[in-house]
């Protein structure tokens, strides 16, 4: 089957979201003889999302629990379909050639329920691989390969119940990249691991990323791993996009640039402080002492300017860099969308 | 696709799913092996009463206990197809494993006959066992039947996978696949004539019997394998063979379109992650 979109040029999107809306509805009465639905009235999943990755770009998404992640990555993976919208996987929808777009992609679901516990880590491999349609020999080779790729090699004929939560999140990815996917979407994938291993994953995923040029897909409530991508970041609340673009650039958008200035005594800071206030230069965000922390979109210079005699009493001065996790709660505590122009 | 592809792909996804369940039932070998013999036990108990209600009868072709152990061993088939993919289903469901499944690149419509096949091989072979067995204990056997028996056997099985089919598209809904066979397997005990012949029943339940694949395909070997078969009142093994063929051709196409057409509507809802 044709893709309904021709990938034509050499940068066009491998994950391609557009305007993309889900809404839960309430099961049929029919259908709540058999099954009890918790979902009354209409739920609002997802709302208007849109969102492009390139071959070789990755993209978090980010946002608390319940903001649509898990929504938004069942369609891609044609677990659901959209209700509004349109989404396109290597120029498939995945709506109607939900096939093609299982072929392309890789995914690990949050939590390690999907492995095949009683099953060693090669018997899981064997088994997805066989899906996957990879023949005999090659999937033997693939399966030795991609484990020791994800550094669990030793473990192979280990049952998986036996495993650390790091070696079956190891696991988990090498599940995703036994086909050699061009779209990777993980879902939380180091969740269950402690920060180095979770380093050590990442650190293989964007190896995987640069050297297959994959899409990747990827949540993480870690805002240290966010920051370690350091590529294009989605912020979603309630299923509305706040945010897409790159994190350097939302930092510019919505953080006002801090500096902390440390005087020699409480006297000298408190004066400083009364100066500033009666400036335009900058404010005065929190006073500790004979430490200040100034919000200032001037230059240093400037801000030295206005403290005129009193600059022989100031010890040190340093930027702030707003902690991460901050300005996520920032941003997405305003609710309401970022325009990368303003 | 080409056939050869398909065929192929198919061959490969049924072999991963055979492997899959058999370890699966091998991880816990002493839940395996008493369930393996436990399929034994009714042959015993019928020995046992067909000693005591030892009367030569021509509506069990003279032969109550060969009579009874051809019913179990047609209901152990029919039942393999139909409870061993309601089963696998459940397993997958309740383990978190049919996310994953549904995520490959696998033709939906190629998973039920796959995930069956498992239950369907460790039941033919325990059918196998149970012929052996009832042989030991006194049961007579047509050697020239077997050939029309295994006929009957194999679109027996093919009928329970229609069913179980249908059973599977609740199953992906309701994520659980009782309901249907609850209603289902009640009927076939009741009417199928496992225990005794269907001529017996009275007229509107005798109608109901022969709505049931179960009621043509014990019939249907017992006039192949008894000695006494062909005098058996009921069909005979053309019109069983006949019965059995129209049924699968209907049946299977339609449960299989259900099946597609349940996971359309459960991708709508949203319901095919979780359980």
């Amino acid at each position: 089957m044709k893709p309904r979109r021709e990938l034509s040029e050499k940068d066009a999107p491998l994950i391609e979201v557009i305007n993309v809306g889900k809404i839960y509805e309430p099961s049929p009465p029919a259908m709540k003889i058999l099954l009890r639905s918790s979902i009354t009235e209409p739920v609002v999943a997802l709302e208007d999302v849109s969102l492009s990755v390139p071959a070789g770009g990755i993209c978090a998404v980010v946002g608390p629990n319940g903001a649509g992640k898990s929504t938004l990555f069942r369609i891609l993976t044609g677990l659901t379909i959209p209700s509004s919208g349109q989404a396109f996987v290597g120029g498939y929808d995945v709506t109607r050639q939900s096939y093609e777009v299982r072929k392309l992609i890789g995914f690990a679901p949050p939590g390690d329920q999907s492995l095949l516990l009683r099953n060693t880590c090669k018997e899981n491999l064997e088994f997805h691989g066989r899906l996957q349609g990879i023949p005999g020999k090659a999937l033997t080779r693939r399966v030795r390969e991609v484990l020791e790729f994800v550094g669990i090699g030793h473990a192979a004929n280990r049952v998986t119940v036996a495993l650390s939560s790091g070696m079956k999140a190891r696991l988990q990815l090498a599940r995703a990249l036994l086909h050699r996917p061009s779209v990777l979407i993980l879902d939380e994938p180091t969740a269950a691991v402690d920060p180095i291993a979770a380093v050590e994953i990442l650190d293989m995923i964007q190896a995987v990323v640069a050297h297959e040029q994959s899409a990747l897909l990827i949540s993480s409530h870690r805002v240290e791993e966010i920051e370690a991508l350091r590529d294009k970041v989605v912020l979603l609340d309630q299923g509305r996009m706040l945010y897409q673009g790159p994190l350097d650039a939302l930092r510019s958008i919505w953080e006002e640039p801090r500096v902390e200035m440390v005087f020699s005594d409480v006297d000298e800071a408190m004066k400083a402080a009364a100066l500033i206030e009666q400036s335009e230069v900058a404010k005065v965000v929190d006073q500790e002492g004979a430490v200040l922390l100034l919000a200032t979109r001037s230059e240093i210079g400037a801000l030295l300017g206005t403290l005129q005699g009193m600059v022989h009493g100031i010890k040190s001065v340093r930027e702030v860099v707003m902690p991460l996790r901050e300005l996520l709660a920032e941003v997405i505590g305003q609710k309401r969308p970022i325009e990368r122009s303003q | 696709m080409t056939v050869r592809k398909t065929v192929r792909n198919l061959w490969q996804v049924v072999m991963a799913f055979v492997r899959l369940s058999f370890r699966q039932a091998l991880s816990y070998p002493l839940r395996f092996g008493l369930g393996q013999a436990s399929q034994f036990i009714p042959i015993v108990i019928f020995y046992f009463v067909a000693r005591v209600f030892d009367r030569p009868d021509s509506a069990h072709g003279g032969d109550y206990f060969t009579f009874v152990v051809i019913g179990l061993i047609g209901t152990r088939l029919l039942d393999a197809g139909l409870r061993g993919l309601s089963q696998e289903f459940d397993q997958a469901i309740n383990r978190g494993w049919l996310e994953m499944f549904l995520v490959e690149p696998v033709r939906w419509r190629f998973m039920p006959f796959a995930m069956s096949m498992w239950p369907i091989s460790s039941a033919s072979i325990g059918a196998m066992a149970m012929f052996g067995i009832s042989v030991a204990l006194g049961a007579q056997y047509a050697a020239s039947g077997l050939g029309a028996a295994l006929l009957v056997g194999v679109l027996g099985l093919l009928a329970g996978l229609s069913i179980a089919t249908l059973a599977a598209s609740v199953a992906v809904l309701s994520k659980s696949g009782d309901p249907v066979l609850y209603l289902y397997t009640l009927a076939a005990q009741i009417f199928s004539g496992v225990y005794f012949n269907v001529e017996l029943l009275p007229g509107p339940l005798k109608a109901l019997s022969y709505v049931i694949p179960h009621t043509y395909v014990i019939q249907g070997l017992r006039v192949a394998v008894m000695p006494g078969g062909a005098e058996l009142p009921g069909f005979s093994v053309p019109e069983v063979v006949v019965a059995l063929v129209i049924f699968c051709a209907v049946m299977y196409p339609t449960s299989l379109w259900i099946y597609g057409r349940a996971l359309e509507f459960g991708r709508k809802l949203g319901v095919l992650s979780g359980y």
